[in-house]
């Protein structure tokens, strides 16, 4: 896979996107408060797998004590207005969930190919470690009251914050 | 072993290194051993016997995590490891120590409740353990380097999520206090396991997991969370400090509360520019100074006067670095300074010869890279400081006995070898009684306790009861059953003990952090929040019991953890001890001297036959259901605890009891 053939393959789908739902909140990652403790990892897949299994997470944490710059450091989905990953899918798995903003993967279409993770500056889609099947923040959208990840971050409202107008307020870039 | 849906693995690894072979074992019942703290005393019961040497290939090694490790528990994510340590004085003895930090994390999350590591390999090496993939790597370029160089080769090799627990010169030397150290700090520190490490000839343990731990209850499990994290969130003096700056990472998995943990960045000697994540606490006292001084006079006439370690600022800090680099237990300036400090005060400026220039950072620097390599003199410090006194007796033999002796079993004295550190009555005589029937420093697994005094006033020893606030005395009747456990004196303090060491099984058997648990007074998140709450000491001491039971599915309550389980492991390691050092009431009055020194504010002594002292050892065997005369377990106290065959084990050894009276 090459960047081009991503590229190309964005431009080939992007007239579909007017159509789509808008990009509205996301996560917000502040290393300045994690302590690393990486509970938001563990409730993540509590959640969305029945197990403490950071392998699973939609989101993880990495306290790299050898990283002279930034060691403490998040994986999460930005929920960027722009997904290319959304583009990138060729099955029509990444879907936009009206609701939250989400972008999220639909499990019964997935096939695993990884072409999101590419299309991903962060490279932020992860593979299932036991299954072919992309995984990725979905902001909790089957949730009322919002991440779980951040209801149960002991620094809630610090090192993890749901703002769910991020890209609606006016302010947001997609970038921390 | 017994039905569970979650929490635990079922799986126990096993390493044998004279065979070079891996095998994977069934968990010992956890309804009948809870967690780490009875597994890895079972362990230490059937295969570790009498004549052993804690550098012998038949000596075990155990790394094993409870069933809230690798979970959201708050503090959850230590790892307990037992062994026969060397550090043991005037004998090795088996000793338990626990560290924070991922490891024990990704041990669970590899598929394993623990890792048991037997034999001698023939040449250097590591294991490697990723999930079900466990290999012994050649480690032969790895020996002789320092922690930081290992573990950053270990990490470009492999992967910057794999986690490591390695051994630095120190322990490969089998230095008597050498650390096994993870994470650049995190570690097994003044237990003094690196050395047995060292002498199986296994650098570093790498371990990464891609698998989970299941939850019997998963909605039910977050609600106890969220309760208890609640409870805890303060952390040691049940108070957070959330203006860290920036990087501040906690010490274990699943707690964000940075206590007293900093970081910072090494200095490039070690070739890396690693951020280092330091703990604070006893650290700190090579960069800023320790604990008081300590002035006395014994019963007998002598005086004393044992120093405070001056600190020697920025040098200092990287003095700690480096005795983290080289795997020596950065308790040991502590212990080192005060003897060496006091023998500069009685003239003594010379050890066999050689300077002590204590304010020099350039001596301290020669001194752990010597003592870590055993080199010259080195070799004689790397023995501990009451090995050391025993083969040079410089200086009185009361100064190094009050430091660190056989009634310490070979650590420094009070408070995880600072030394010295006099508490007020009654925690004075709670911490004798908890060292003498004990195989190392007490406190690291009996904290909560002492956290009380801190509302006396410390060290202020209270004239009347009616001086001591009503909040403690009413936590102290509500978690003891009565109010007398604070009162000065010794009147209930076998209560207390006993039920601290029961608490300590049990946290060490979750795994969850001293500091917290149990949960006795809640803590808060901020200073702002804890004086809006004034006055109130509210804790839950179910606590544990509270996680557990979501977390694996089996219906335990923490009286039942209490007794028989924990109570069951008190017994048992009593038991190892008994079986492989003759261990008896003689053995545990090695304390009395110590004891019997002046307190540190009203200067009173215990009576010269320390009669006081001796009535509470009786109180404390007779609640145990131990023989007063010999300290061993009784027969029946073993079979009521379901331990038939290790009373059946012990019963050719008992003595006639003439023979063993004082």
């Amino acid at each position: 896979m090459t960047e081009t053939f991503v590229h190309e393959n964005i431009q080939a789908t992007s007239p579909a996107r007017e159509s789509l739902p808008k990009a509205k909140g996301r996560v917000v990652f502040d290393p300045h408060w994690c302590r690393t403790c990486r509970v938001c990892e563990v409730v993540c897949s509590i959640a969305k797998e029945g197990q403490a299994r950071p392998a699973v997470a939609r989101i993880n944490i990495s306290f790299n004590e050898f990283a002279s710059v930034d060691p403490i450091s998040a994986t999460i989905c930005f929920q960027c207005e722009d997904a290319p990953c959304i583009a990138a899918c060729r099955v029509d798995a990444m879907v936009r969930e009206a609701r939250t903003g989400a972008v999220v993967v639909l499990q019964d279409k997935c096939v695993g190919c990884m072409r999101c993770q590419k299309a991903c500056q962060w490279g932020v889609p992860k593979q299932h470690p036991d299954r072919r099947e992309a995984l990725k923040c979905d902001l909790c959208s089957d949730r009322e009251g919002g991440p779980l990840c951040v209801e149960m971050c002991p620094l809630s409202g610090k090192a993890l914050k749901y703002e769910p107008d991020y890209y609606t307020r006016g302010n947001g870039d997609g970038r921390v | 072993m017994g039905a569970f849906s979650g929490g635990y693995t079922g799986r126990f690894l096993r390493v044998d290194l004279d065979q070079r072979q891996v095998s994977v074992e069934e968990t010992p019942d956890p309804r009948k051993w809870l967690g780490p703290r009875g597994w890895n005393a079972l362990i230490g019961w059937n295969e570790v016997g009498p004549g052993v040497g804690p550098f012998d290939p038949a000596n075990r090694i155990v790394f094993s995590v409870g069933p809230l490790v690798g979970t959201c528990a708050p503090t959850s994510g230590r790892t307990t490891v037992s062994t026969l340590s060397p550090r043991g004085y005037p004998r090795p003895m088996w000793t338990s120590a626990s560290m924070g930090g991922y490891f024990g994390a990704e041990l669970k999350y590899a598929g394993y409740d623990g890792l048991v590591i037997q034999g001698q390999a023939d040449a250097p090496c590591y294991l490697l353990i990723e999930d079900e993939q466990v290999t012994l790597e050649d480690a032969r370029d790895l020996w002789g380097k320092g922690v930081y160089a290992t573990e950053q080769a270990l990490k470009a090799r492999h992967g910057a999520q794999h986690q490591i627990a390695t051994i630095g010169p120190a322990g490969e030397n089998r230095v008597r206090f050498a650390s096994i150290i993870h994470r650049l700090n995190n570690a097994i520190g003044n237990g003094g396991f690196g050395g047995v490490l060292g002498a199986k000839g296994l650098k570093a343990i790498v371990v990464r997991g891609t698998g989970g731990v299941r939850i019997a209850d998963p909605v039910g499990f977050l609600e106890a969370v969220r309760y208890v994290w609640n409870l805890t969130k303060g952390g040691i003096g049940r108070v957070g400090r959330p203006d860290a700056g920036y990087p501040a990472v906690a010490c274990a998995h699943a707690c964000s509360v940075r206590c007293v943990t900093r970081i910072k960045p090494l200095e490039d000697r070690y070739g890396t520019k690693a951020n280092l994540a330091m703990i604070k606490c006893v650290d700190q006292s090579w960069e800023g100074g320790s604990h008081p001084e300590y002035r006395g006079v014994s019963l007998r006439g002598e005086a004393l006067h044992v120093p405070r370690p001056t600190g020697l600022g920025k040098p200092g800090l990287d003095l700690t670095n480096l005795a983290n680099d080289m795997g020596l237990t950065t308790w040991a300036y502590d212990t080192w300074y005060r003897y060496l400090g006091a023998l500069g005060e009685l003239g003594i400026g010379e050890v066999c010869g050689q300077p002590v220039e204590l304010s020099n950072p350039d001596w301290w620097r020669d001194w752990i890279v010597k003592v870590a390599h055993r080199e010259g003199l080195g070799d004689d410090y790397a023995e501990g400081l009451a090995r050391f006194y025993d083969k040079h007796q410089i200086g009185p033999r009361y100064l190094a006995e009050f430091i660190e002796s056989a009634g310490s079993r070979g650590h420094g004295w009070h408070r995880e070898g600072r030394a010295m550190e006099p508490h007020p009555s009654p925690f004075w005589e709670y911490s004798a009684l908890l060292y003498a029937v004990s195989t190392r420093d007490v406190t690291p697994s009996t904290h909560d306790f002492f956290f009380l005094n801190w509302l006396y006033g410390y060290p202020k020893t209270p004239k009347d009861p009616s001086e001591i606030s009503l909040p403690l005395q009413e936590l102290a009747e509500r978690v003891y059953g009565s109010r007398k456990a604070v009162y000065p004196g010794d009147e209930y303090i076998e209560h207390v003990t006993v039920w601290h060491q029961h608490r300590a099984i049990i946290k060490d058997s979750m795994t969850l952090c001293d500091w917290v648990f149990p949960v006795m007074r809640r803590g808060y998140a901020s200073r702002e929040e804890a004086m809006a709450d004034k006055g109130s000491l509210d804790g839950d001491t179910s606590a544990e019991a509270v996680l557990y039971r979501p977390c694996t599915g089996i219906e335990l309550d923490i009286s039942e953890m209490e007794r028989p389980i924990a109570e069951r492991i008190v017994n048992l390691e009593r038991c190892i001890e008994v079986r492989n050092n003759g261990r008896c009431r003689e053995d545990d009055e090695a304390v009395i001297p110590h004891y019997q020194w002046p307190e540190k504010t009203d200067g009173t002594h215990l009576s010269a036959d320390a009669h006081e002292f001796r009535a509470l050892l009786d109180r404390y065997y007779d609640l145990r259901g131990w023989d007063r005369q010999t300290s061993w377990p009784t027969r029946e106290k073993l079979e009521e605890l379901g331990l038939e065959e290790v009373a059946r084990a012990l019963e050719p050894l008992r003595v006639p009891q003439m023979a063993v009276g004082r």
